[in-house]
């Protein structure tokens, strides 16, 4: 049920909404209408509202002199038919009076009298066609101990006629009015989610192909407006990522081929005549040496589209930078020593809480790019500070520097500054470590510095309060 | 458990990766049983008993693990290496809850495969105790100090924790990543370190072979290093 009920089109189930809801409701009016109408048109009610009108300008002494609006009511007095039609009846159950504009005589019967001491309703008739409803109570006159009996009477109208023929139009009217709502709700859903039908058709043809199409917007502030602006940013959004996918790939393609390639030749050759076994041995090295380049450059993918994924777990502990600039100083100091380079360090303390693992390996990759790229004798400075809301470890080389116009693709994977494209490595360690930065809810910042090299930071926020 | 020729059980379906696992192992004299599938694996552990267990995670029909939880259920306790592609930590963990001793994620140096085997062999290369020594070069570990034909060789920490651990590996091939993971406690395989393993290496080496001693650190081309007499 739940199922089918799920299937159906969204106008449908409007539709049966208006109908179910429409059918509810209207149901529920008439029959308040036919309750209302059928109280009051019960004989209680109306007798004893004309009952307390009487009492109101009914007066009796304790004498039995009767009075009406303050006259007195001769015995045998005419009784106008528009006045109230009533009797009294004293404590012995004898007539004391009967007011009502009919003459005794007419009748084959007169009303019998009422039962004592109780409020009765009561229908009888004096002759055929001639029914009468009465409502009787006790009425207590001034100064007797018992109270006498009041007798309000009228023409009996069968107020079940009047009631059934009610009852009769409302379940005739009520089936084409709820008939006519649905049709309605049908129509006008119809006509309101009929854009909606169109933008499902036209996001339906878009596809990784078209991904530049968007979704017609009309402009308005409604709901369905702010739906297909919403749809278009997205649309927006994985046309970008497609986009550097593409790139990637085709990137990606590149640097995978090149290790492929010397792998395949150096193998075919070493095949083409026979070798020494000292021959075999440096062709199966090289081999293996490019089986590593590759290996390493997966792994550096992986690592990079983990980290753009947000697929790093980043373990947050409070982390002393100053230490950890100084720990990989120590870690890759042999190589600008080897390569007589000088680094400095200038530090705060300064701790933050962050991944140790994901910063250390953002900020080894940082001082390799710098000892990389400067020359012989250079001098590195590596700068740990910290100022309003953010701490900086800033390292700075006196390599050739980005040009101004390449600087906006400095992270893009597989970027490389011309002048730095023979010094090996893949590209990827500026992409990694900006992933990182991210993972970590800092940044990756760059500064030309003059005359020549380039400032690299990582910027993190903190810095955090020593907990004790 | 035979002591000098463990028997190995290997279980890959990848006959490529699989022989040269077995002839590998064969070329250090242990002696390799193959199967190329989780029910091949069962039966063959029934007829004989293994000191060790290489698994491919990923195998036809029963895989790598469930054939482990298998053999654990029925008390079979054999030692337990998994080969895997995969690379996720939760693998890892599900791998080592699964009833493996070790996980080593493919591709892997064949140098790596021969250490960790030999870890869960529980046969270190050379006894763990504190004089290591490799032809005329001696190492004491609770001092730090090494010395060779007599003379002490001044060196840094981190060179005495290269050539303790080469010096524990010696005759067999170290490759960079298990330096880079034992020597300088390195987790992530994106690190800058290649060039300064490099290095480092170059200097120990030449603190070592100093005065055209015979030269004992060997760079074995396209896999790492090597610390002993030169190569056959």
């Amino acid at each position: 049920m739940k199922a089918w009920w799920r299937s159906r089109t969204l106008r449908f189930r409007l539709a049966l909404w208006y109908a179910l809801g429409g059918a509810f409701l209207l149901t529920a009016f008439s029959a308040a209408i036919y309750l209302y109408v059928a109280q009051h048109l019960a004989i209680g009610v109306v007798l004893r509202e004309e009952l307390a009108a009487i009492e109101a300008r009914l007066a009796v002494t304790p004498e039995g002199r009767i009075s009406w609006d303050g006259r007195e009511l001769a015995p045998g007095a005419a009784w106008p038919a528009e006045q109230p039609w009533f009797e009294l009846w004293d404590e012995h159950g004898q007539l004391v009076r009967r007011l009502w504009p009919l003459a005794a005589g007419q009748f084959e019967r007169l009303p019998p009298a009422p039962p004592r001491d109780t409020e009765t309703v009561a229908v009888f008739s004096l002759a055929p066609a001639f029914p009468l409803r009465a409502l009787s109570r006790p009425y207590a006159v001034p100064g007797r101990a018992q109270p006498w009996m009041i007798r309000v009477m009228g023409a009996h109208e069968p107020a079940a006629e009047a009631l059934a023929a009610l009852l009769a139009i409302i379940l005739v009217a009520l089936p084409i009015v709820v008939t006519l709502l649905v049709a309605g709700g049908y129509l006008i859903t119809r006509h309101w989610l009929k854009p909606l039908e169109r933008m499902a058709r036209q996001a339906e043809s878009i596809t990784a192909e078209n991904l530049g199409q968007r979704l017609p917007e009309s402009g308005a502030g409604d709901e369905l407006g702010r739906l297909a602006a919403t749809f278009n940013r997205t649309l927006g959004r994985l046309e970008d990522s497609f986009r550097t996918l593409d790139r990637f790939v085709a990137d990606a393609s590149h640097e995978l081929r090149t290790p492929l390639t010397t792998l395949r030749s150096v193998g075919e050759v070493g095949l083409r005549r026979g070798r020494t076994e000292e021959e075999y041995r440096e062709i199966i090295g090289s081999m293996l040496e490019e089986a590593q380049r590759l290996h390493r450059l997966v792994e550096r993918l992986l690592e990079l589209a983990s980290a753009e994924g947000g697929g790093q777990a980043a373990a947050r502990e409070v982390v002393a930078l100053d230490e950890l600039v100084a720990a990989c100083v120590h870690d890759l100091g042999i190589l600008a020593e080897h390569n007589d380079q000088e680094i400095i360090v200038t530090a705060v303390p300064c701790r933050v809480r962050t991944d140790p693992v994901l910063l250390r390996a953002a900020l080894q990759n940082l001082i390799d790019n710098a000892m990389k790229y400067s020359p012989a004798g250079a001098t590195i400075r590596i700068a740990v500070t910290a100022g309003a809301g953010e701490c900086r470890v800033a390292v700075t080389d006196a390599g050739p520097g980005i040009p101004a116009g390449q600087r906006a693709r400095l992270a893009n994977r597989f970027y490389r500054a011309e002048a730095a494209r023979a010094g090996g490595g893949f590209g990827l360690g500026l992409a990694i470590t900006q992933a990182y930065m991210r993972a970590l809810g800092g940044r990756l910042d760059y500064a030309p510095v003059e005359p020549t090299g380039s400032c690299f930071s990582l910027v993190l926020p903190g810095p955090e309060e020593p907990t004790r | 458990m035979s002591a000098a020729h463990p028997h190995v059980l290997v279980v890959e379906d990848e006959p490529k990766t699989r022989e040269s696992v077995a002839e590998g192992l064969r070329l250090e004299d242990w002696r390799v049983t193959t199967a190329v599938s989780g029910d091949e694996a069962v039966q063959a552990l029934e007829r004989a008993p293994f000191d060790l267990l290489i698994l491919d995670w990923m195998l036809p029909g029963m895989d790598g693990l469930a054939l482990l939880r298998h053999i654990r259920a029925r008390g079979n306790h054999t030692p337990a290496l998994l080969l895997t592609a995969r690379r996720a930590v939760d693998d890892r963990v599900a791998g080592l809850e699964g009833g493996a001793d070790d996980y080593l994620p493919k591709p892997f140096a064949f140098a790596e495969l021969l250490a960790r085997c030999r870890a869960l062999l529980r046969r270190p290369v050379l006894s763990s105790g504190a004089a290591l020594s490799c032809g005329d070069l001696q190492l004491d570990t609770r001092t730090r100090t090494a010395q060779r034909a007599g003379q002490s060789i001044p060196l840094t920490p981190r060179e005495v924790d290269i050539l303790e651990y080469l010096m524990r590996y010696q005759g067999q091939n170290v490759t960079r990543e298990m330096l880079e993971r034992e020597v300088w406690k390195q987790t992530r395989r994106f690190t800058a370190l290649d060039n300064v393993i490099d290095v480092q290496m170059m200097r120990l080496r030449r603190k070592l072979d100093d005065g055209g001693a015979e030269p004992l650190i060997h760079t074995v081309r396209g896999i790492g290093y090597r610390l002993g007499a030169a190569p056959a």
